[in-house]
């Protein structure tokens, strides 16, 4: 069961910089205070989405790893 | 050329779908670019996920556009069992299956895993009940793999078939899996249906292969459709192109011609399926009244439309097609996956049909615009290529 969330990028088999981009692509579409899921499975995504969430003001709600699959829950400034 | 019975291989394009690649093939622009000659591109291709997601119905991001078929097979067999982490995969098919799912399966089957091939009846159908005993423990296997009992993770269900025109019943096949096998993911080959047979909700799998040929557009062209939640690794990686699961470039001219193509499919679609059945009754009926003519596969109401294959007793397929081509009609050998190899079809052999029918096999096509001046034409070609060689042959 997934956490709620608005908005989902699956990045599945793409590896950094493209899940930051497929990110920085969806929040842009997005409202402040709603929640973006982003699935991935490139370990670099535990530095590089946090970092760019710091840099850009979004909130990092969550990162949890099942197996492959990185789900990070990014609530949008 | 007089009569053109090759839309197996490709459609003359319509004029709707000819103007979308000579306008985008004149326009300068990366649709990933920032500036305004971008926006044209970019707008194009999201009419085109538009119009052909709207085959199955799901969201417009659900349609990955790869080039041709045989690519967006290789990334739902390869793509879908890596972003499932299986290492040593059970993929289930049939022996009536497209050759590049067949190759792909045995590439992957090839250390590790097992390919289990369904039994087909001499029609070419698969049973769901047979089908779902396969994926969801053991059953008759390829030879070159070894056994196993594991359940299945992919199964290949193959909506029309090429060669002999059979029609799965692809619904009633993918129920029969999920039911006994939920795990497994499941790949509908839909490139000889799209556009003629609906394919609503992806008719229960979960990735769907789509040709551009069928409807009316280039046959380089095609795509993926991808159910919502279904998890993808891409096979061409580079960027963002395609939600990163195809990296690479655009094929702006091709993506829009397909989604035109499209398009006019979805708008024409009854007219187009009941003229091509009226073709295969036609050609048929000439063909059969050749001596010693069989027809493989089903009966015209139940194959493909359009499609007509036939054997005659005592010649060779290739020398037919090329006796016909001579006269300027345009058909292909019974298989154009074996044509030079010097063998009979896998496919014929495994709905039981004896070698020497197998070899004499010829595939006739018609499209929605074949005239019936045109079937005339191929019909006395036939009739006249099969009486020249067999008066050649030593009796």
């Amino acid at each position: 069961m997934s956490t709620p969330h608005d908005r989902s990028v699956d990045a599945l088999g793409t590896w950094c910089p493209v899940p930051v981009t497929m990110a920085r692509d969806a929040v842009a579409r997005m409202a402040p205070g709603e929640v973006l899921e982003v699935l991935a499975d490139d370990p670099m995504v535990f530095l590089d989405l946090p970092a760019w969430c710091h840099d850009h003001g979004h909130e990092v709600l969550s990162m949890e790893q099942r197996r492959d699959v990185i789900t990070s829950l990014i609530r949008v400034r | 050329m007089t009569a053109y019975l090759d839309h197996a291989s490709a459609w003359p394009l319509a004029e709707a779908v000819r103007a979308e690649l000579e306008r985008w093939n004149a326009h300068v622009g990366s649709p990933m670019a920032l500036h305004e000659a971008a926006r044209g591109p970019a707008e194009a291709i999201d009419a085109a996920r538009r119009d052909v997601v709207a085959l199955a119905g799901w969201p417009a991001e659900c349609v990955i556009f790869t080039a041709g078929p045989t690519e967006a097979r290789n990334l739902a067999i390869k793509g879908g069992l890596s972003a499932a982490g299986v290492d040593a995969p059970v993929i289930v098919a049939d022996p009536l299956a497209h050759s590049s799912s067949l190759a792909v399966a045995r590439t992957l089957t090839r250390r590790a895993g097992a390919l289990r091939l369904a039994p087909v009846d001499p029609l070419g159908r698969v049973s769901p009940a047979e089908l779902a005993t396969l994926a969801a423990s053991n059953g008759p296997l390829d030879v070159a793999t070894p056994e196993t009992t594991t359940p299945a993770d992919l199964v290949v269900i193959t909506h029309g078939q090429a060669e002999v025109g059979t029609i799965q019943d692809a619904a009633a096949l993918a129920a029969a899996v999920r039911a006994a096998c939920p795990d497994a993911l499941i790949v509908l080959d839909a490139e000889e249906t799209a556009g003629l047979m609906p394919l609503d909700d992806g008719l229960g799998a979960d990735l769907v292969v789509i040709g551009g040929r069928t409807l009316g557009a280039p046959p380089w062209t095609g795509a993926l459709l991808v159910r919502p939640g279904t998890r993808l690794h891409p096979l061409v990686e580079g960027g963002l192109e395609e939600g990163g699961k195809r990296g690479g470039a655009h094929d702006v001219p091709g993506i829009a011609a397909l989604g035109m193509a499209a398009r006019e499919a979805r708008a024409d679609r009854v007219a187009r399926v009941e003229r091509m059945r009226a073709c295969s009754a036609t050609l048929a009926e000439g063909l059969l009244a050749v001596p010693g003519t069989r027809l493989n596969g089903p009966a015209v109401p139940d194959r493909l439309p359009g499609h007509v294959q036939v054997s005659a007793e005592g010649v060779e397929g290739e020398a037919v097609a090329l006796a016909m081509a001579a006269r300027g009609v345009a058909v292909s050998p019974g298989s154009a996956c074996t044509f030079g190899a010097g063998k009979a079809s896998p496919v014929l052999e495994a709905m039981g049909l004896a070698d020497e029918a197998a070899r004499s096999a010829v595939l006739l096509t018609a499209g929605p615009a074949t005239t019936d001046a045109e079937m005339d034409e191929a019909v006395a070609a036939y009739a006249e290529a099969v009486a020249s060689l067999r008066g050649m042959s030593p009796a």
